[in-house]
């Protein structure tokens, strides 16, 4: 039973929660939102990609070293980062 | 000493109130702050012109992989901001000198930061 509460997401329940959290953005252009875009491409500035990066941890319950964070640039480098670190 | 850069930032203090009073506000704070600049009294404005001081450096250096974590402003005798660098950013920061300037009017803070290379300590050849 600990052991579900505990798995990770898969890449696909990884990239629909990502894009989910990023559409809470009131500037984010959803029809912007592909794996290659740029949190920039999409509407966040740099206070907004902190933010959305922190919310990110938050919700999926992972906390990314400031390495880890800092190399987010795309929304597919935030679903592969995510991906590889456990769950708290 | 050369001029590497100079950066700019504005921050809009009602910003990062909304983030703060969010679940994830002390996941920010503990993200963008030095561990000696968090306490339990912290307010928006103080947390605002840290952003917006160490966004100017990371503009001024034109590298975006600095942690804010392991940057902290203190001031100085004459009351001037300055950086105080620790940990990874410490060695990269050794080969620059940086000034900062600090502004708030009403609801918005700013930050300029100038960066200059230290020039070399090798004594030039006869």
């Amino acid at each position: 039973m600990w052991r579900f509460l505990i798995r990770k997401f898969s890449t696909s329940e990884m990239e629909f929660k990502v894009t989910e959290i990023l559409k809470r953005f009131n500037t984010v252009d959803s029809s912007k939102i592909t794996p290659t875009a740029t949190f920039k491409e999409i509407g966040l500035d740099s206070l907004d990609s902190v933010e959305a990066i922190v919310a990110m941890e938050e919700i999926l319950g992972i906390e990314l070293s400031d390495e880890d964070a800092l190399k987010i640039n795309t929304i597919q480098e935030a679903i592969n980062i995510f991906s590889k670190n456990p769950k708290n | 000493m050369n001029i590497v850069g100079i950066g700019i930032d504005i921050c809009k203090v009602s910003r990062i109130a909304s983030i703060l009073e969010k679940p994830y506000g002390k996941r920010f704070i503990s993200r963008v702050l030095h561990p000696c600049e968090i306490k339990n009294d912290l307010d928006y404005d103080f947390v605002a012109s840290r952003w917006a001081a160490k966004e100017a450096l990371v503009k001024a250096l034109g590298y975006r992989l600095l942690p804010f974590t392991h940057v902290r402003i203190n001031y100085n005798t004459l009351g001037q901001p300055i950086f105080l660098f620790t940990d990874t950013t410490e060695k990269l920061m050794s080969k620059y000198n940086t000034f900062l300037s600090i502004s708030h009017e009403d609801q918005y803070t700013v930050a300029v930061v100038i960066c200059l290379s230290i020039p070399s300590q090798t004594p030039p050849s006869i």
